[in-house]
């Protein structure tokens, strides 16, 4: 065998980096059903659809409508047409406590909910508008999140059911 | 530890970071959560050529290093180190136990570390539904994990042949 074969057969072991046919074939494909099952497990324990609402959270914080003034967490989508909030630095103050602002990117956050139950960030600044680029999100399996500015939207539908520990 | 291959994970660490950073620039079909692994690359190639506790280093020390330097101690932080700690299970169970090859090793890594961040995510917000995402997520992290793998073991191959001489060498001691 060539010297420098000899080497790299000692030394790393040949077999590590050479492919196995059957135990790598099989171990991808163990992979791809790991895939399978929590997906379907996830779609299974999903709760009802029809009723949906939007959580809008600044970290943990779950956030408001600032001019809700019931204050309501399980924000409601309209019945027709689209509907925006708004969120300035200063709502910071009402959320998180006194003397407290939103740290984020530019100057507002806006969040649009649409009549057929979906949502998108509409106005935002971020490095390389990466919160615009989301787009539009009709599921509930999805959120908006807008990772620079700590800002999630989620389309909710009741609660994730609870299992015997 | 010796001075040489404390030096050399030094440097593996550096470059595993400079590679995560980077690969952010990098144009890709924008799909949340989804990154290229480059810095696997690194991580896989201290595995193969040193040994599990380099392996172990050079990724824990990364995930602390790209918060220290761009991300911060917060929710991504949570993410990648749950990402990195189920990588880690996923690379462990797969090269000891099963004893598969580099190739499975990547998919299986790559898969589990896409299992680990969504973990965090629908632990932080509270959001178990975010599995579903795998459906997308996973199949695109097993295939990127196998071109790492590929990529890697052209890397190895290619080391020169006085680099080798002398790991062998000191594996011999």
């Amino acid at each position: 065998m060539d010297r420098k074969k000899r080497l790299v057969s000692g030394l790393l072991g040949e077999d590590g980096l050479s492919y196995r046919p059957v135990k790598d074939t099989v171990l991808v494909v163990l992979s791809f059903l790991l895939v399978g099952i929590i997906v379907l497990v996830t779609l299974v324990l999903r709760p009802d659809l029809d009723n949906v609402h939007v959580e809008i959270r600044y970290g943990r914080t779950l956030l408001w409508d600032p001019d809700d003034p019931d204050k309501r967490t399980d924000i409601p989508f309209p019945d027709e047409g689209e509907y925006v909030i708004t969120y300035t630095r200063e709502d910071g103050e009402m959320f998180l406590g006194p003397g407290e602002e939103f740290q984020f990117y530019g100057e507002v956050m806006q969040v649009t909910l649409y009549a057929d139950k979906s949502i998108q960030i509409t106005k935002q600044e971020s490095p390389r508008n990466v919160c615009a680029n989301l787009g539009r999100i009709y599921s509930a399996y999805l959120p908006l999140v807008c990772m620079p500015n700590n800002f999630t939207a989620t389309i909710v539908a009741g609660y994730f059911p609870e299992w015997d520990a | 530890m010796k001075t040489r291959r404390l030096v050399a994970l030094a440097f593996l660490v550096a470059l595993s970071t400079a590679l995560h950073y980077f690969e952010g620039f990098i144009p890709l079909v924008s799909i949340p959560g989804y990154r290229l692994g480059l810095s696997n690359l690194v991580s896989l190639f201290a595995l193969y050529y040193y040994g599990i506790p380099s392996f172990l280093f050079v990724s824990i020390a990364r995930v602390f290093l790209v918060a220290l330097i761009a991300s911060g101690f917060g929710p991504t932080f949570l993410m990648s180190l749950s990402g990195c700690l189920f990588a880690i299970v996923g690379t462990l169970l797969v090269h000891r136990l099963v004893k598969g090859s580099i190739f499975s090793v990547s998919a299986v890594s790559a898969l589990f570390h896409s299992i680990g961040q969504l973990t965090a995510y629908a632990i932080f917000f509270q959001m178990p539904y975010i599995f579903v995402y795998l459906a997308l997520l996973g199949p695109i992290s097993i295939a990127t994990g196998l071109a790492i793998a590929f990529l890697d073991r052209l890397v190895v191959k290619r080391l020169p042949s006085s680099f080798r001489e002398e790991e062998s060498r000191r594996r011999k001691q």
